[in-house]
């Protein structure tokens, strides 16, 4: 009679038959100690399954189905290193200034001899989803705009750029800053001088509005977010497209050029050094609670 | 040939030790933690019943419900524990404890109560003394208890808070965080010409507003001893940052550098803040100190690189950058500043958070036209989405135990700061009205 094989029977005594020994000796007894080993493996492995890592305060999470494996960095991609940390300068970090009224590019800034009408309108520029590049028919808009203020010395511009409901808000902050530095980077390469151009961005930070139409003469003001601005027809010139949500969407993907005639009088404001010690000093936390007693 | 006697002796001796010091950890757990109790959340995690009727005040009648109040909805958004079953016998078995003046343990098990947390105080000399119980129903034993002293009547709030931390460390082992804070943007006007940084309670009360009307503000974040905050306001027609010292409402210009001053991460372990600057022409990463010195410049391409979030021991910046086509996230090294790609899947990946144990990063991720959140393991393994649902779930940003979240969701067509417990379960909102986004939940 052949013993049923006491693989799963390990306290089994009867032993006679394969215990999957690969010399095909004759079985033996195992001895006690073999018997204790083999337990403590299986604690051992047990414990490895079971136990989560660090006494009590491991987590499982849902596997999410991948159908990759461990992701691998794409072939011929480089990731573009520096070799140290380049340290800034005193005088690559300065801000431009110190003080809310003078900051400029706020075309509030200048008083009341600042003059908001320029005698022409300026269309803003649009972007493609998620895009901040210039396609022709914008980079044909700037050279109009850099050849009529080149024309023009006194009036400087404030680019405002905008990116709602693209994306996060972080991103969207970022995409509109890369859209205003596009334009501002061309209009640098037509001959603007860079003290004539200021630039901010809001990402979708502040929400959409028509803007007026080019017919009018252009105020420029910054963007003021009111119903009675929501009300005039756009006149995008890049496409023509009569959808509302379609316009609407563009409007979000825009850089705006707010022009201003600074007053004569005033000058460049110079820039001011964040001076050390200008931090308040760190707190400390305060423990101003006793420790609670254990009641038996 | 037979082992002979001794060499046995041997071989059972190192079984055994063997054997102990696997079983070592779960004897000690099982000492620590409460008998019988599931304590490890996951798939199937259960809630935990558990009643905290209102305190008695000793010698005067009944107290106001407010302090078992505050600890009840504690331990709800703790994740771990639920009501009893009906709260309406609940009441009803309080009250005959109280005319009784001994403790029903039957009617409380009847309705599932697995602890019961009793409590008395006194008011001595404007101080508040409680003295807090918890039970087994089902055993009809003491468990454990505390005497509390030193919180005046102005700081029930913050007595509360302890009391849930310790009944959750007491009968989870796991790290209460119903004391902390959290900052986020609260959108004031329709248009957007408000946005301010607000704190609230890790519970959604005692909201305050830190930035003032008709100022754009956003990226909060936690700064040194978890006592100041950083953030990025437009009040200077620049979106520059400045940091704010809770305490004494002291407030300094950390950085106004030309452009973007954006998205700022505070590392305590390096004593720097991550952010992000477009000065040199386009988003880049840097680090400065919190008086906005010692400048370092981390990256340099032409993509946008932007929203970093330290790991916990300061070596590493999980950050976006769209250099391969478009939003993904990244892991830097701060050390030697190499670069490799986290995320692979979804076109759209961005704000990376790290959790304060260092084990998962949490980022959302843009499926089927809306965001998700996910939590990702460091090095690019386990890939778990949280939430779904046709609304937006955004921001995602770790508790300090590593175990709960609180994010931004439009699920009610009103953007809201909601927490989550880190498996996606036990979701509530805790704020209201106007919309809230961007949280960002502070310190111990």
């Amino acid at each position: 009679m052949m013993d049923r094989p006491t693989k799963n029977r390990p306290n089994s005594l009867e032993t006679r038959g394969h215990q999957g020994n690969d010399h095909g000796h004759e079985s033996r007894r195992p001895s006690l100690c073999v018997w204790a080993a083999q337990a403590a493996l299986a604690i051992m492995l047990a414990g490895a399954i079971c136990l989560p890592s660090g006494c009590g305060r491991g987590l499982t999470f849902r596997s999410y189905d991948v159908e990759n494996q461990a992701p691998q960095p794409p072939e011929g991609q480089t990731e573009e290193q520096l070799e140290t940390g380049l340290p800034e300068t005193e005088t690559a970090d300065l801000p431009t200034t110190g003080t809310a009224e003078t900051r400029p590019g706020n075309p509030q800034a200048w008083g009341p001899g600042a003059q908001m009408t320029v005698g022409r309108s300026f269309d803003p520029i649009y972007f493609d989803a998620g895009s901040s590049e210039l396609d022709f028919p914008a980079r044909q808009r700037l050279k109009d705009y850099a050849a009529w203020l080149n024309s023009h010395p006194d009036v400087w511009v404030t680019l405002a750029g905008y990116a709602a409901d693209e994306g996060t808000g972080e991103f969207s902050l970022n995409l509109s800053m890369a859209r205003t530095l596009a334009v501002e980077d061309f209009l640098h390469g037509q001959g603007l001088s860079p003290v004539r151009l200021f630039t901010i961005s809001y990402g979708d930070l502040m929400e959409p509005v028509e803007e007026k139409t080019a017919s009018k003469e252009t105020t420029a003001t910054l963007p003021t977010m009111t119903p009675e601005t929501i009300t005039t027809t756009p006149t995008i010139t890049t496409k023509q497209d009569q959808d509302t949500a379609a316009r609407v969407s563009a409007l979000d993907r825009r850089v705006e050029v707010l022009a201003f005639i600074a007053p004569i009088s005033v000058s460049s404001p110079q820039p001011v050094l964040v001076a050390p010690g200008d931090a308040p000093q760190t707190q400390q936390e305060l423990q101003s609670h006793e420790e609670p007693v254990d009641v038996p | 040939m037979p082992l002979s006697a001794p060499i046995r002796f041997r071989c059972v001796l190192m079984s055994l030790c063997l054997t102990l010091a696997c079983a070592w950890p779960i004897v000690a757990n099982a000492q620590g933690a409460i008998e019988g109790l599931t304590v490890r959340p996951g798939e199937g995690r259960s809630l935990i019943k558990i009643a905290v009727p209102p305190f008695e005040i000793t010698g005067a009648g009944f107290d106001k419900p407010i302090i078992s109040e505050i600890i009840t909805y504690d331990l709800i958004l703790s994740g771990f524990f639920t009501g009893p079953d009906n709260p309406q016998f609940a009441k009803e078995t309080q009250r005959l404890d109280l005319s009784t003046g001994s403790i029903h343990f039957a009617e409380w098990h009847r309705i599932g109560v697995a602890y019961l947390v009793k409590g008395t105080y006194e008011i001595k000399n404007n101080d508040i003394q409680p003295i807090v119980k918890i039970y087994d129903p089902r055993t009809q034993n003491y468990v454990t208890g505390r005497k509390y002293t030193g919180y005046s009547t102005d700081e029930v709030r913050e007595l509360a808070h302890a009391i849930s931390n310790d009944i959750i460390e007491r009968l989870t082992l796991q790290m209460g965080v119903a004391d902390t804070r959290i900052s986020f943007v609260r959108a004031i006007d329709p248009y957007g010409k408000t946005k301010q940084i607000c704190v609230m309670d890790a519970d959604g009360q005692r909201e305050r507003a830190l930035t003032g009307q008709g100022e754009l503000a956003a990226t909060p974040c936690w700064g040194a001893n978890g006592t100041e905050i950083y953030y990025t306001t437009y009040r200077d027609f620049n979106p520059d940052l400045e940091g704010f010292i809770l305490r004494t409402n002291a407030r300094w210009w950390v950085s106004r550098r030309n452009g973007f001053n954006l998205s700022p991460a505070w590392n305590d372990a390096k004593k720097q803040i991550a952010l992000t600057l477009t000065k040199d022409g386009n988003s880049e990463i840097y680090t400065i100190n919190r008086e906005g010195k010692e400048a370092r410049r981390l990256t340099i391409n032409r993509a946008i690189d932007s929203s970093p979030s330290w790991s916990p021991d300061g070596t590493k910046i999980a950050f976006t950058s769209d250099r391969t086509g478009g939003p993904q996230i990244f892991i830097m090294d701060v050390r030697t500043l190499d670069v490799r790609r986290l995320t692979y899947e979804g076109r759209y990946n961005d704000s990376a958070n790290w959790s304060p144990d260092g084990k998962k990063i949490a980022y959302c991720s843009r499926r089927d036209g809306v965001f998700q959140i996910f939590t990702i393991n460091p090095d690019g393994s386990e890939n778990t989405q949280l939430t779904n649902g046709p609304y937006n779930n955004e921001d995602p940003c770790w508790a300090p135990n590593s175990l709960l979240m609180a994010f931004t969701s439009d699920r009610t067509g009103v953007k809201a700061i909601y927490t989550m417990f880190a498996d996606g379960g036990n979701v509530h909102r805790i704020t209201g009205g106007k919309p809230a986004h961007s949280p960002a939940w502070g310190p111990k």
